[in-house]
């Protein structure tokens, strides 16, 4: 079932371009250069029900603008986006009703009162039953440990706690379609982690449709069953994470731990291998897809190799290579 | 309708956060009504009418422009300027709820609590102070005047939100909203009654918005408006011509709406 259906899609935003310093500053008074930036240019996505796609690409990709549009933020330029069968800009009762934006730096909490009120009020705003509201509550809280910050004003909540909050008040009504726009962002590495283990189980749970933004390409790996990567608006790659490292990586990684201290010298002379990292005791090297076993073999017979295991080079070294495409 | 009262509940817990704030803030008002009570008894020591209103009238009319203005003059609006610019306004076009229900929903649960703290405030005046003023019928004030104080504080609540709407297409929303508010204090008569101006000035007013805001419904008060129907209609008008406006604007300007940050 499309869940979510792009077409052509463009955003072009206008600009104001003014010189440092404060003459320029005054002249800006009177008069203004503007000049007009390509956020997104003909962007056509189809996704499913219960999808959870990774959107990937640099700061100022595109990313963010095109969950904006999805959402019904911004106007499009140009195209056609519908989700769940809605025009999303035209904010149909029924459309918000369904949909969720989660932005890791927006807080759509009451700053002052304590963390249950904003709750209460959006209960009342998304039209929930009480059983509905407590259903949905107890489950979002238990999974995410909230329970006992309920109470305290939002203000005094660490960034951490915060992020549970936004993500509770955002998933309070249980949304179909859910935007996440860096939902791990500025967390700690335990936080980032049940912060995942979260959205999988709540997309599980509830088979919603989940597109994702981050920087984290661990956030997309844990998480995404699809990989949509966006470069200066354009739509570069759509696909299954395995097959974007196998089409755009042909090598292995091969780490090794050794017995005892190895010299530099001494894994050179195997020819065609590129060594990513070296120590004495441990590399790490990267190898043709389809010489791995042999190489991992003459490795094994030459080497005093206490320990071998062969992986796949890690995301973001797929995603520093799509966009330096010079390095490769 | 549900979801708008608990706006109304949250925005009224929001008020009693900070105790010193609220409590300075309607002090501050019961002080300024000083200033012209002492103005107004100094000019009215030597002559016993001034522009044809008795004392008894012009001090109903100065502290009821105060409490008139403590009820009508303040909106939530203000903030619709610097929400569209720093990409807040996103927050509430997410959920399923008319964003100028919300605002008039914040704006009724501040009127509620300004209502409630001018009564005590009142109260505690006369007891210090023993002011002659002039009371309607209550006929005049539950037909007339609360109907027109109503379309006052509309009329506002949509000028309000059209200052707000600057924000789509302008970063400076703060000067113009402040100029506005310059001028709306003494276009609407809250610093004197706006008969008081040369007769050219009384002739072209009436067909602005600005007198039905506070002069209007004063003068109605006082028992000195005629034809208090074609004063009802004309609010009524101009808060159509508004409404419409603001509706137009605000379409015009969602299609330019950046929605900044992330």
């Amino acid at each position: 079932m499309t869940i979510i259906q792009a077409k052509h899609l463009s955003k072009v935003y206008q600009l104001h371009r003014k010189q440092p310093g404060l003459i320029p500053a005054l002249k800006s008074l009177f008069v203004r250069r503007y000049d007009y930036v390509e956020a997104v240019q003909d962007l056509s996505l189809t996704v499913h029900r219960g999808e959870m796609v990774g959107f990937i690409g640099p700061n100022g990709a595109g990313k963010t603008t095109t969950l904006k549009m999805f959402s019904g933020l911004l106007y499009p330029t140009s195209g056609q986006v519908s989700v769940l069968g809605f025009d999303p800009w035209e904010r149909r009762y029924q459309f918000l009703r369904q949909i969720s934006l989660v932005m890791g730096q927006k807080n759509q909490l009451w700053w002052n009162l304590p963390v249950v009120e904003s709750f209460l009020l959006f209960k009342e705003i998304y039209n929930l039953s009480e059983s509905q509201y407590r259903r949905s509550l107890d489950f979002l809280v238990s999974t995410l440990d909230f329970a006992s910050y309920l109470s305290v004003q939002v203000r005094k909540l660490s960034l951490g706690q915060r992020m549970k909050a936004e993500l509770i008040a955002s998933l309070l009504h249980q949304p179909k379609v859910l935007f996440l726009d860096e939902p791990t962002i500025g967390l700690d590495v335990v936080t980032q982690q049940k912060i995942r283990r979260f959205l999988s189980l709540y997309n599980q749970e509830f088979k919603a449709t989940v597109i994702l933004t981050s920087h984290y390409m661990e956030d997309v790996k844990v998480l995404a069953n699809r990989l949509v990567i966006i470069d200066h608006g354009h739509l570069i790659y759509d696909g299954r994470l395995a097959d974007l490292v196998k089409t755009h990586l042909p090598f292995k990684e091969i780490s090794l731990d050794f017995l005892k201290p190895v010299r530099l010298h001494d894994l050179n002379i195997f020819s065609h291998l590129k060594i990513k990292e070296f120590q004495p005791s441990h590399a790490v090297i990267q190898t043709q897809r389809d010489q791995t076993a042999s190489v991992a073999a003459r490795l094994l017979k030459h080497l005093p190799v206490k320990d071998i295991s062969i992986r796949e080079p890690d995301l973001s070294e797929v995603v520093r290579l799509i966009f330096k495409p010079s390095s490769l | 309708m549900k979801a708008f009262w608990f706006v109304f509940l949250t925005s009224l817990q929001n008020n009693f956060v900070y105790r010193a704030n609220f409590f300075i803030t309607h002090l501050r008002r019961l002080l300024a009504f000083l200033t012209p009570l002492f103005v107004w008894l100094s000019v009215f020591a030597h002559q016993t009418t001034v522009y044809h209103y008795s004392l008894n009238q012009l001090l109903t009319y100065i502290f009821g422009a105060m409490i008139l203005q403590t009820l009508i003059f303040n909106s939530h609006t203000y903030e619709l300027g610097s929400l569209i610019n720093n990409g807040d306004l996103s927050l509430l076009l997410l959920k399923p709820i008319s964003i100028s229900l919300y605002f008039l929903s914040q704006d009724l649960a501040d009127k509620a609590l300004n209502a409630f703290m001018l009564l005590l405030e009142i109260g505690l005046l006369l007891l210090f102070i023993h002011l002659p003023f002039h009371l309607p019928s209550l006929g005049l004030v539950l037909v007339w005047f609360l109907p027109l104080f109503i379309l006052a504080s509309l009329l506002y609540f949509a000028l309000g939100f059209l200052f707000g709407l600057v924000g789509f297409w302008s970063r400076d929303v703060w000067a113009p909203r402040f100029l506005f508010l310059v001028f709306l204090e003494f276009a609407t008569g809250a610093l004197f009654p706006l008969d008081m101006l040369p007769k050219t000035w009384q002739i072209w007013l009436p067909f602005t918005p600005f007198p039905y805001l506070l002069f209007y419904p004063l003068k109605l008060f006082l028992g000195q408006l005629e034809r208090p129907f074609f004063y009802l209609a004309m609010a009524f008008f101009w808060l159509l011509v508004l409404a419409l406006l603001d509706l137009f604007i605000w379409h015009r300007g969602m299609r330019r709406y950046e929605a900044e940050g992330r």
